[in-house]
């Protein structure tokens, strides 16, 4: 799993940017246990995926339009977006939001296919709960520890990797990275990579910073008392490689040019972020960012324009810019959202908490563009509809069809029929 | 690199709980047990404690219980809701968002008055040692504030647990029952004769008292009847007979009419219940990983021969040999909260007058306050510990030595900081008096040594002692900055995230 490649990597980083860092006795995990991991993958072939969380509940029928569809208009009669808008025809009844002109695009072009209609039994209405049930993959009743993502982590990854198994963008780790056991995983902040951070031992003569100190306390061995502690070798273990990382992102980061251009927004630089570490030949399997404000309650319309314009053009430049990178073959990006919508529209122009939602998946060599049944709206005032594929159904295709796992060590209860669209 | 786990030199269980020789309990006992009672050792601490001994400390520690008084904004809370709700519904429904948005906002206000206050009384050393032994009951007994949602029921619940600290297990299950936070938390107003929900039933056997492979399927679906006809009436409990199941059931193979107190009952009466507290209290304060079961069985047998008192489990377990044994001190990873208020110990701060100044930091730490991630709450030990939530640690350790930019606070948080300032609690930077107090006299050697004494839980290596020298100041000029810097590092290394 470890690669020459990264070692020398580091080895240069540390020789240069973080000389602090000695190997007393607590170096990282791949120089202590060297050899050990055998022959690497190489890290061409490597997987990526990558996932958007749709944070807030996204109102996918207002996302796909079922714009032929009388029930439609009939339950959202002033939030429906209406037949002659300038939205998006994919198929018949089938539209997307007038934002999402470029996912149009991409759809039409293969880049992208709609998983239609997702959710999973008894759903569950609570934010909380229903993002921790997508997180974790378990039944509705069933309280999970581990997420999803953390269980492939476990089933995937020695642990012993220097770069981090799962990189993401928010500010706690998600619930979907928790692993039964441990896993270097990596926080991006937001203002990694902005340019302009100086770098340890950069100015000779300067009094070194609390980070610097920190490494080198770090390094040195822990009180005698502690020597060999689960614990306190954990920690510094934990702290060694978030320290090596930090700064070998801070590297890739401010050197790394975008070969397409982003949206100024938070997701387009997330993405634009993600994208360079991709390049950079990071070990991470797994990037993890999310978009939020889909909790629409009232005045609906704008708010859920801007949102989906904003992922639409954001997601639209990352493939471009993996494209033209030359490693979109390698990645696999994934959106999911906790809930979509109830259908019927409630009193103060918005949406309540509903049920299922169409999800998206963007990448190349995507076989089915079209999955799974649209909802039927066929429903009573303020009734949500019933979902028509698990959203496990599809975690299981990606573990297996593109991750290369057997869903079945990581998606615990049942077996979940895998879908066509890889 | 970590050698396998060699077997813990510990005393055997048949002697272990036995108190320690008073002649043992030195300086290095003395900061171990205010570590784990507490959230630091502060050298006033220290020198009462040797001075006093183990003995007189936790009778100190857990003598009375020491309410939290309410915060103000609670004491009108439910009736304001009620009045918004009534107003609500005189209003046409488009016209209710401005009136729920209010209302929304109260309670997230309130809510966090009430995390901020919790976090100050906790913060006064005589209230830790309480404190910390609540968290550890509210981390067994969990509900969480996104599904109770009101500020005053989670207050009260906690109340409940403090209160319960100081009577017997069964009674504060009794109590737990029949609070409204946890009749909502669990679904205990879902269920009804005819369709009992067994949320409650089955956390209270494999959670709150027996833990799992000690009851069967059939026990938790007999004993869901048996709790039917509790709910929520006026925000308190209240038992309606005609939702009750009035009939017989069979309970760990004990047939009768059972009534929810009943069942509290047999859940006393059960042989798992004594080793399945005193584990979950050893875990928490001594071992994450678990010791050999004989010692759980042992303190459960002890703690029952006293009559489950619950506070017994600290006095035994913190005045006991085992308690002391070298291989088990300064080598648990201190939660979120714990490392927060440790740092406001040690560094002699005030917590954080306003919310955005902590309760964001406490999330990112991974702990925020009352949203335990789900019915078994934290996890804890090294659950607590990743990149992110590492980072956040840093950022926090930081922050402490950052003065406030004041200009950037909004009219209410600059406000909270007046009052707060006021009532002579505007201690909220690590003042320069302060950090030269810590570092002490002498050469950067014997700096070194004055910080990794005062704040580490474990005499440091010779190295690190080296390491932390060469990065104090030598000339007179820079020294502050460069010594804020040092500390800073020393708070967040990875012995000052044990205790």
């Amino acid at each position: 799993m470890l690669t020459p490649y990264t070692r020398r990597e580091f080895l240069r980083t540390a020789g240069k940017g973080l000389g602090l860092v000695a190997f007393a006795s607590v170096a990282p995990r791949f120089l202590t246990d060297s050899v050990l991991a055998g022959a690497p993958a190489p890290l061409k072939d490597m997987p990526v995926m990558v996932i958007i969380q749709l944070a807030g509940g996204n109102d996918g029928l207002n996302t796909l339009i079922p714009f032929e569809d009388d029930n439609y208009h009939r339950l959202r009669p002033t939030l429906g977006i209406k037949q002659g808008a300038p939205m998006h025809r994919l198929a018949d009844n089938l539209a997307f939001h007038p934002g999402c002109g470029k996912l149009a695009e991409l759809w039409k072009n293969g880049g992208l296919s709609i998983i239609r209609n997702v959710g999973y039994p008894n759903p569950n209405r609570s934010h909380f709960r229903s993002t921790e049930i997508w997180e974790t993959a378990t039944d509705a009743h069933v309280n999970g520890d581990t997420g999803w993502v953390g269980r492939y982590f476990d089933a995937a990854c020695d642990g012993q990797g220097s770069d981090p198994a799962g990189v993401h963008t928010t500010g706690i780790l998600p619930q979907s990275f928790f692993s039964a056991s441990p896993h270097n995983t990596f926080g991006l902040t937001g203002d990694a990579g902005r340019g302009g951070k100086r770098r340890p031992g950069a100015q000779r003569g300067r009094l070194p910073d609390s980070a610097e100190i920190l490494a080198t306390l770090n390094d040195a061995p822990p009180p005698p008392s502690l020597a060999g502690d689960d614990n306190a070798e954990y920690l510094r273990h934990t702290l060694m490689d978030a320290l090596v990382t930090e700064s070998r992102v801070q590297d890739i980061l401010s050197k790394d040019k975008p070969e397409a251009e982003y949206p100024p927004t938070a997701l387009g630089q997330s993405l634009r972020r993600i994208a360079a570490l991709i390049a950079s030949n990071l070990e991470t399997r797994v990037y993890f960012t999310s978009h939020g404000g889909f909790d629409t309650h009232a005045n609906q319309l704008g708010t859920h324009a801007r949102l989906l314009t904003e992922l639409s053009d954001a997601m639209a430049a990352f493939q471009l810019d993996l494209e033209r990178r030359k490693i979109a073959g390698r990645v696999l990006t994934m959106t999911f959202s906790e809930f979509g919508r109830r259908p019927s529209e409630n009193g103060s122009a918005g949406t309540d908490h509903g049920t299922a939602a169409p999800l998206f998946i963007m990448g190349s060599g995507l076989r089915n563009n079209l999955v799974g049944q649209a909802p039927d709206l066929n429903i009573e005032k303020n009734k949500d509809i019933t979902f028509s594929t698990d959203f496990r159904q599809v975690y299981a295709t990606i573990l297996r069809k593109r991750l290369g796992v057997d869903p079945a060590a990581i998606l615990p209860g049942r077996k979940f029929g895998e879908l066509d669209f890889l | 690199m970590a050698t396998p786990s060699a077997p813990l030199r510990l005393p055997p269980p048949d002697v272990a709980f036995r108190p320690l020789d008073p002649a043992r309990f030195d300086r290095a006992a003395a900061r171990h047990l205010l570590r784990r009672i507490g959230y630091a050792a502060t050298p006033a601490a220290v020198e009462a404690a040797v001075r006093d001994g183990a003995a007189a400390t936790l009778r100190n520690a857990y003598g009375v219980e020491r309410p939290m008084p309410l915060p103000p904004d609670l004491e009108h809370f439910d009736e304001e809701q009620a009045d918004l709700r009534k107003r609500m519904r005189e209003l046409p429904e488009a016209q209710r968002k401005e009136l729920a948005d209010e209302a929304r906002r109260k309670g997230r206000q309130a809510f966090n008055d009430y995390a901020l206050r919790w976090l100050a009384f906790a913060r006064e050393p005589e209230n830790s040692p309480q404190e910390k032994a609540v968290a550890w009951l509210q981390d067994i007994v969990v509900v969480g504030a996104q599904k109770v949602k009101s500020p005053t029921a989670l207050f009260d619940y906690q109340a409940t647990l403090r209160r319960g600290l100081y009577g017997d297990y069964p009674s504060l299950l009794r109590s737990v029952m029949r609070h409204p936070a946890m009749i909502r938390y669990l679904d205990l107003n879902q269920s009804r004769a005819g369709a009992p929900n067994e949320n409650f039933a089955r956390e209270l056997f494999e959670l709150f008292s027996l833990g799992q492979n000690n009851y069967t399927e059939q026990d938790i679906k007999e004993a869901a009847r048996a709790l039917t006809g509790i709910h929520i009436r006026n925000d308190a409990f209240a038992f309606d007979p005609k939702r009750h199941d009035a009939g017989e059931k069979t309970v760990f193979g004990r047939s009768g009419r059972w009534t929810p107190d009943d069942l509290i009952v047999l859940v006393s009466e059960h042989p798992s219940l004594p080793t399945f507290v005193a584990d979950d209290f050893l875990r928490q304060f001594v071992a994450r990983e678990g010791l050999p079961p004989a010692y759980a069985q042992r303190l459960g047998a002890r703690w029952k021969e006293g009559g489950f008192k619950v506070a017994d489990l600290p006095r035994i377990v913190f005045a006991s040999e085992l308690f002391y044994a070298p291989a088990l001190r300064g080598n648990r990873i201190k939660s979120p909260h714990e490392y927060y208020l440790g740092l406001c110990q040690d560094l002699e701060l005030d917590t954080a007058p306003t919310p955005g100044a902590i309760l964001g930091t406490l999330r990112a730490m991974g702990q925020a306050f009352y949203e335990p991630p789900n019915v078994r709450g934290w996890v804890g030990g090294k659950n607590w510990i990743n990149s992110s939530t590492l980072a956040a640690r840093r950022q926090l350790a930081r922050s402490l030595f950052r003065p406030i930019n004041e200009n950037q606070l909004n009219a209410d948080d600059r406000r909270a900081l007046e009052e707060a300032r006021k009532a002579g609690r505007g201690r909220i930077t690590v003042s320069d008096e302060r950090l030269s107090r810590l570092a002490g006299a002498g050469p950067r050697e014997a700096v070194a040594r004055n910080l990794a004494e005062g704040l580490l839980p474990a005499p440091a290596s010779p190295e690190f002692l080296a390491a932390l020298a060469e990065a104090l100041p030598q000339e007179e000029e820079k020294r502050l900055a460069a010594l804020r810097e040092a500390v800073v590092a020393v708070l967040q290394c990875p012995a000052y995230q044990l205790g």
